[in-house]
């Protein structure tokens, strides 16, 4: 038989680190064992969940396209259909059935389209599947808010754009995003309205989405981008030039203009540069000429680049006063189209100087 | 010394190693919470993300994704492959020939189609020159590839001529024979595009063992765990340092080290601070620290950012001989850029990275292996001396063990938790066998790399890297088997 009083008398007498080893070394048996056993147990639960999840996805998904494939041409729901609608009405209940039937429906909404689609948009209103969606908008939660909103945009629910809208400057950047996505994805260039009133940034993450989903439309007719142009939130003001580039909106090239006189951000004025390139706006080129000298190192290097195809033979004193420039890459695309405009003049420039990428860059040219 | 001063030096000894054991545990219980935490979180925010839109747009920043190549004949077809399968859209990839004396170069023209071309190089960083020059495909299958010939200047060199051949805006520094995912560039550039109020100026990757993976046509197929102890004992190592470790640092904005088997960089950051260093051997920990020194120099806001998916794969030593030479120049890198950058340590006008990340690099893990073998030493002379009290030191061992057990056991859950990566019957058992054994079959040999890796430093200043013999993973054995 163990003597107890054995060890307690020895632990008794330790000092004071000592005990504090031992009840450090009690503990952290018992949290390793614990930890062993629901190691064991987690990867136990991992493997049943990805079989049961597979079982009810295969079931689901039968009972879904049962659904689907039900006397499409008539208006009112079959006998069928209306088993299956209660079937799926009392899975729901279970927050995991739930979300395993919700990702079916969003699969099938986005592979399927026409009828069909607006099939499942049925089956999702009449199941009460969006009355948990629209609640999840009220959660103190922003995963839970943000999961609403997704399933509202995915089943196309508009009557609840109100809210929506309301949740574009909230403090969580994923519900904002999602309703960004929202007002996009379900009202196209009408949805982009919300631009007016975001006093929060728009990530280029954000944008590059945002102008993905409006390039799906099929009407590409958009609103007036100038309010946005003139936005005190800079990256509204970001989105709105990649919208010209993307629509070639001509029309506001002479807010373009004064975008790139007067704005203060100088991201702001290098994407202007690159816009108004991209429009090939050539009075643009002798604006920014006039203003070179004041442009920082970042803005002058895009003028050169965006505007490569630009230049003509009018331009070739302002390039001769670049070739020397601090920056390689003036230097080398001046010395470029010099030799694309004037090739003569190019061969005769001297390869001599203190200026050693100069020298490279003219013996280079000169020779390919 | 009166024999009490003698003992009240001893007394102070010993508390002085308690403090150091107890900082140690701390530090490592609070970084496990924050990881837990952000990881969550990061899960939670992923499961939202839509990155096939990132892919076709037409807007999405360039990267260019640079491969220091040397002798690597054996796999360069299939490695520069995978390189080429990823499905961003606007990328290209630059394969630096860092001066082989193999055949590697004759195999990527041929296989590759390649033909020289002229190119001229904005020299921002100076490197070694070109030795037969640039390349291209004329096969515009392969029209994202690149492949520079140079003379021979080490890893850090060609990494610094990748920097110079590269046009876009991004720079993805990577090993030549790491795998990695099709989605990793959507997912690495994702924290640069997302950031507004501050800016990004590197992102880091997990880094998974593949060792005992298999691996078709550079992608990953099936994941196994290795047959050997010592090879899963550095699967565990990494769960913990980029599961509990990394995710914590990137929270507090304090990670100092970007893996050099997979970092993206902003380049103009990259080539702004100059580059990598070529003096030392742990260039990937060096230009991250010289990046941040730079940002907060110049006082902008900035981030080095962490993704924890595990989107980069790649080969671990599999035999002890090569696991210490790869750890010696982990310790001798480590060394070097502590000591390179010694003017941000305990300097308040550094901020976090010079309170909070150079003191924890410093004290945990540059003077851990000396603390260790002080420790060691000390014990040693009190056995010879028969001033051990046995059952003391035998209650603060199982303590360390068992401390040492539940914090690569949480490792594992957060693994399971998260990504769940090594699903087979069976490995469950595996991992918890080598948790038990690790302290026995890895630590020992990794101090005594780090002890190495210190002499050598001091003792052998012409040691440069060590040798990794590749097997390669693209033939992997369980795959031939199949």
């Amino acid at each position: 038989m163990i003597d107890y009083h054995y060890f307690l008398n020895y632990y008794y007498q330790l000092p004071v680190v000592l005990k504090w080893v031992w009840i450090t070394i009690i503990v952290l048996s018992i949290v390793v064992f614990l930890l062993i056993v629901f190691l064991k147990l987690l990867r136990l639960k991992l493997r049943r969940n990805e079989k049961i999840t597979s079982e009810y996805q295969d079931k689901y998904e039968a009972l879904i396209v049962a659904y689907l494939y039900s006397d499409i041409e008539n208006e009112e729901a079959t006998e069928e259909q209306k088993s299956i609608i209660k079937k799926i009405k009392s899975s729901i209940k279970d927050d995991f059935k739930r979300d395993i039937i919700v990702a079916i429906l969003m699969r099938l909404r986005n592979e399927i389209s026409g009828e069909m689609a607006d099939t499942i948009q049925d089956l999702y209103l009449e199941t009460g599947l969006v009355n948990s969606a629209k609640s999840k908008l009220k959660s103190d939660e922003w995963y839970v808010v943000s999961k609403g909103i997704r399933e509202l945009t995915q089943f196309h629910v508009k009557e609840i754009h109100t809210e929506v809208e309301k949740l574009v400057n909230h403090k969580n950047r994923e519900v904002r995003k999602q309703s960004q996505l929202y007002l996009i994805n379900l009202f196209g260039f009408e949805g982009l309205n919300f631009l007016e009133n975001l006093t929060t940034p728009l990530s280029e993450w954000d944008q590059i989405q945002l102008l993905e989903i409006l390039q799906r439309f099929s009407n590409q007719k958009i609103s007036d981008v100038t309010k946005w142009l003139a936005s005190s939130n800079d990256t509204v003001v970001s989105f709105a030039l990649k919208l010209v580039k993307i629509y070639n909106l001509y029309g506001v090239k002479e807010k373009l203009l004064i975008l790139f006189k007067n704005h203060p951000n100088k991201e702001v004025k290098i994407e202007t540069i690159q816009v108004l390139s991209n429009l090939q706006i050539v009075e643009a080129k002798e604006v920014i000429k006039e203003n070179f000298e004041t442009l920082s190192k970042e803005e002058q290097i895009t003028f050169f680049k965006a505007f490569e195809d630009l230049f003509d033979i009018e331009d070739k004193d302002f390039l001769l006063q670049n070739i020397q420039h601090k920056i390689f890459d003036i230097k080398f695309i001046s010395l470029k189209i010099l030799k694309r405009l004037d090739t003569p003049l190019l061969l005769k420039l001297p390869t001599a100087s203190s200026d050693l990428e100069y020298t490279k860059i003219v013996k280079f040219l000169q020779t390919h | 010394m009166d024999p009490k001063t003698v003992h009240t030096l001893i007394l102070i000894f010993h508390y002085l190693f308690l403090v150091y054991t107890v900082a140690v545990i701390t530090s490592y219980v609070v970084l496990s919470i924050i990881s837990a935490k952000e990881t969550v979180e990061y899960k939670k925010k992923n499961s939202f993300v839509n990155y096939s839109e990132i892919l076709s747009s037409s807007i999405s920043p360039s990267i260019s994704i640079i491969a220091p190549a040397y002798n690597e004949s054996l796999n360069i077809i299939e490695n520069v492959r995978s390189l080429l399968s990823s499905h961003y859209v606007n990328y290209n990839v630059i394969i630096v020939n860092d001066g082989s004396t193999d055949n590697s170069l004759e195999k990527l023209i041929e296989a590759y189609d390649l033909v020289k071309i002229d190119y001229l190089i904005n020299e921002q960083i100076i490197t070694k020159p070109l030795r037969e020059g640039i390349f291209k495909s004329t096969n515009p299958a392969f029209e994202k590839l690149i492949v520079v010939d140079k003379e021979n200047g080490g890893k850090a060199d060609a990494l610094n001529m990748g920097l110079n051949i590269s046009n876009n805006e991004y720079v993805a520094c990577i090993d030549v024979d790491c795998l990695l995912l099709e989605d990793a560039l959507q997912k690495m550039i994702k924290p640069f595009l997302e950031a507004t109020s501050v800016k990004v100026i590197a992102t880091g990757g997990v880094i998974r063992i593949a060792n005992s993976c298999v691996i078709k046509d550079g992608k990953l197929i099936d994941i196994n765990l290795p047959n050997s102890l010592m090879e899963i004992a550095q699967i565990l190592e990494y769960l913990r340092s980029f599961l509990l470790g990394r995710m914590a640092w990137s929270r507090l904005n304090g990670l100092l080290v970007i893996s050099g088997a997979f970092g993206l960089f902003d380049k103009r950051i990259a080539i702004d601070v100059g580059g990598y260093d070529t003096t030392t051997v742990g260039e990937d920990m060096e230009i991250i620290v010289r990046m941040r020194r730079f940002m907060e120099d110049k006082k902008e806001k900035y981030k080095v950012a962490y993704i924890p998916d595990p989107l980069c794969w790649t080969e671990a030593p599999d035999n002890y001989k090569t696991l210490i030479s790869q750890r010696n120049r982990w310790t001798r890198g480590t060394i070097e850029t502590l000591k390179k950058h010694r003017k941000i340590g305990f300097n308040s006008k550094y901020r976090s990275l010079g309170l909070l990340s150079y003191p924890y690099w410093f004290f945990f893990e540059r003077m851990a292996p000396i603390v260790e073998l002080a420790g060691i030493i000390y014990f040693a002379i009190l056995v010879a001396l028969d001033y051990v009290r046995w059952d003391y030191a035998l209650a603060f061992f199982v303590a360390a063990y068992l401390f040492t057990l539940t914090f690569t056991i949480v490792a594992i859950f957060s693994e399971e938790l998260t990504y769940h990566q090594y699903k087979k019957k069976g490995t469950g058992f595996k991992l918890l066998v080598t948790t038990i054994l690790e302290p026995f079959i890895l630590h020992p040999f990794i101090l005594y790399a780090a002890i190495i890796g210190n002499i050598d430093y001091y003792f052998n200043k012409n040691k440069k890297w060590g040798k990794m013999t590749r097997k390669g993973l693209v033939k992997s054995k369980n795959y031939q088997d199949n």
